[in-house]
Formats: structure tokens, C-alpha cells, sequence
């Protein structure tokens, strides 16, 4: 017998459903999931479970999701279906397809939701000294394994897929797992053996491994949150040398434009927010094959950042 | 004619750069020196025989010399849906 789902499916009442809402920068997003392994299931996306900002936790937008996960069926298939407010967005014919299904759509549609006032780039996103830094680039450039690099090197870790800029130009975490493919885990690994010390889920055999970071940023308010001092735009370069180049805000903003997540919604003021948010930060572009050089030479821009606070001080 | 920035464009001047975004078609444009300033001389006041004048005054050449070109990169301004030409 074959199951029928159609694409706006009505929960079973037979199964044993688990919800779980989270508070997120203004939106309420309800996850709902035939499985008793749910925390398990959306590890990627809530590294802390109940993550709130408590400032702008007032729910503006209520956002559900319903994962359905399938049974094999006298033909022996299973389905799995990702729901958004009652509307199917993705299936899987395996659960460990699935994590990666909800990583793409879920996050996906989180964002659309989470959009208004916040500005949000698919980058890597991590901070230091109160310094954060913001490394917009495409997926396979490398930003997932970087920003993990950080993290294990004493960063604060806010995203490795999501920027979130406030209109103060300061940086949000984006609360998910760092996800790591194969290579990325491979390079981390080996170059830092310390992070079998810590959490992380094999997900999809061993495509991808999700990563606990070490250090959460979590701040109070969007005030409170750190401001932009680097935009760096990563490059995974197999062959070749790690190195840093100057690059002009322009072309950050390029990079920006092809990255932005809700410029549709949002429009000119958020181009013109993270017009203000370049000229408060220095801007790179850096190659990268070693793991270890790429966070030395990160560490030296940070180190930069601090020199001109001092020679203010000594003159004051 | 006078040629002026389209409804839902954005500037910002970036290093000396200017970036527009126009949000209709959801793009960014680096614009480089000589579109940029014929772009802050397209501002809906000036005729584009006001704007050869004042191009030529910026870069001390002729009317004639210039001409053509200025009226081409209006031109492709006005292609890419940055310009719109009122009377």
C-alpha cells in the first residue's frame, strides 16, 4: 500500500508527536516531530536547546515546522517530509539525508522568518576581544571549517552559515551546530586534535559532522552585541598559499550583495545599513591551506585592532 | 532631457567607490570612475548637455572630445535600469 501525502498534510493523530518552540531575535519557531530522538535530530540547529535572547524574544512571527518521518511501508521506502506552516518544503528518502534537508530548507526559511530588522548574510561569523568578524563567502569556500578553526583557537563562535547585523552594525549568533563536511572535519582534525575532546554528531554516514562550539556567544541585547571590525572573505585554496589580501569595501559589498539572504525584503535600507557597517571594518580577502597560518594571520588582524586603542591611551 | 537616479536606487561611496543598489532588480553595481561621476551629475536638475559641460569641466577637456562618451555610459546607465530620462 502506498502512503498518499499531500503537500499540506494534517498531522496523523496516531503517531507520538514532540514539539519544541524556540525564541529567536523576535520570531517563534515551533519545531514538531514524530520521533522520540528529537533533540537529537535538530542538534545541528539548537546547540543550546532553549536559546532565547531575552531582550527581543517577543514573538513577532510564529514559524512551524513539522518533520514527519516515515515508517517503511509494506514496499519497504520510507519518506520523510519537512513542513513550513502547513506547506511542504523538502523530502528525503532517508533519514540521514534529512539532516542535511533541514539544514538547507529549515535554516533557509528561518531566515525569511527572522528577517526584519536584521540584516542577514550567508556568512561565518565569529568574534574576539569584542571584536567581531564577519567572513562572507559561498558554500565549499571554507568558512564552516575556519570559523570551527576559531573557535578551537579561543573565539567566540556566532555562526558558521548565518551573519545576523543589527541596525547598531553590531553581530548576532545565529545558533546552530558548525557543520563540518568531510574535508573541512578531515583538515580540523588533523591539524587540531584537540577537538575530539569535544561535542560533535556524525550526521549522513560521514559526509558531515555537526560541531559544538567551545565558546556561545550569547549577548544580552542587540546592543550589547559586538561590533563589525573585520569582514574577511574566505577562499579555500587546495594549492597554493595561505595568504592575506587587501580588498576594497566595494567589493566586499559585492560580495555581500550576492550573499544577502533578505535584501528582498528588506530592500535599500539594508544596503545602505551594511554600507555603514564596511566603513567601520577593515576589509580582506584571505586564501587559505593552512589552518593553523589562517588563524595566525587572523590573530595578528585582531592584535591590529587593538594598537590604535592603545597609542590613543598612551596619548590621552 | 534630464537624466536622474530611478526610483529605488541606493548610493553609498565606499573608498572613493560608488556602490548602487537597485532594489527591483535586487543588484549591486561598483561603478567605476567615469560612471561615477556621471552618476552624481545625473540628478534630475541637469540636462545631459548640462552634464557633457560639467564633465568636461572635471576633466578639462572639450565638449566634442567627450560627448560620445558621456551619452554612451548615460546610456548604458539607463540599459541597466540605474537612469531614467525625464523632461
Amino acid at each position: 500500500m502506498v502512503k498518499s501525502t499531500p503537500d499540506t498534510a494534517a498531522p496523523p493523530k496516531d503517531e507520538r508527536w514532540q514539539s519544541l518552540d524556540l525564541n529567536m531575535y523576535g520570531a517563534r519557531i515551533r519545531f514538531t516531530i514524530n520521533d522520540d530522538r528529537f533533540f537529537e535530530w535538530m542538534s545541528f540547529l539548537l546547540p543550546r536547546p532553549r536559546f532565547t535572547l531575552a531582550a527581543v524574544n517577543e514573538a513577532r512571527h510564529l514559524i512551524e515546522y513539522r518533520i514527519e518521518l516515515g515508517r517503511p511501508s509494506h514496499g519497504g521506502k520510507e519518506r520523510h517530509y519537512v513542513y513550513c506552516n502547513g506547506e511542504r518544503v523538502g523530502r528525503a528518502k532517508r533519514r540521514d539525508e534529512l539532516q542535511w534537508l533541514l539544514e538547507r530548507t529549515v535554516l533557509r526559511e528561518m531566515a525569511r522568518g527572522l528577517s526584519a530588522p536584521f540584516n542577514l548574510v550567508h556568512a561565518a561569523a565569529a568574534a574576539k576581544d569584542g571584536h567581531g568578524i564577519l567572513f562572507p563567502a559561498h558554500s565549499k569556500s571554507g568558512k564552516s571549517t575556519l570559523v570551527a578553526a576559531l573557535t578551537l583557537n579561543g573565539y567566540e563562535y556566532f555562526s558558521d552559515e548565518i551573519g545576523v547585523l543589527t541596525s547598531h552594525k553590531t553581530l548576532l549568533p545565529f545558533p546552530k551546530a558548525i557543520t563540518l563536511k568531510a574535508g573541512g572535519w578531515k583538515a580540523i582534525s588533523t591539524t587540531f586534535p584537540e577537538v575530539h575532546n569535544i561535542t560533535y554528531h556524525p550526521a549522513a554516514g560521514d559526509r558531515f559532522r555537526h560541531l559544538m562550539a567551545p565558546k556561545f556567544h550569547a549577548p544580552s541585547s542587540p546592543e550589547s552585541a559586538v561590533p563589525v571590525s573585520l569582514v574577511i572573505v574566505p577562499k579555500y585554496r587546495p594549492e597554493g598559499k595561505t595568504e592575506l589580501q587587501p580588498e576594497s569595501r566595494a567589493a566586499v559589498m559585492g560580495e555581500f550583495a550576492k550573499r544577502s539572504m533578505n535584501w528582498t525584503v528588506m530592500g535599500g535600507p539594508a544596503f545602505q545599513a551594511l554600507a555603514e557597517v564596511l566603513k567601520g571594518a577593515q576589509c580582506y580577502r584571505l586564501y587559505t591551506n593552512d589552518l593553523r597560518e589562517a588563524v595566525a594571520i587572523v590573530d595578528s588582524l585582531v592584535e591590529g585592532l587593538k594598537a590604535p586603542r592603545a597609542v590613543a591611551a598612551q596619548t590621552a | 532631457m534630464k537624466p536622474r537616479h530611478v526610483k529605488g536606487a541606493f548610493t553609498q561611496v565606499l573608498d572613493g567607490e560608488v556602490t548602487v543598489y537597485e532594489d527591483r532588480s535586487d543588484k549591486v553595481h561598483i561603478l567605476n570612475a567615469s560612471a561615477s561621476v556621471i552618476w552624481q551629475l545625473c540628478d534630475g536638475d541637469r540636462t545631459v548637455q548640462q552634464v557633457i559641460e560639467d564633465v568636461a569641466a572635471v576633466y578639462e577637456k572639450s565638449e566634442g572630445e567627450l560627448s560620445e562618451t558621456v551619452t554612451r555610459l548615460i546610456a548604458d546607465l539607463v540599459s541597466q535600469r540605474l537612469i531614467e530620462v525625464g523632461r
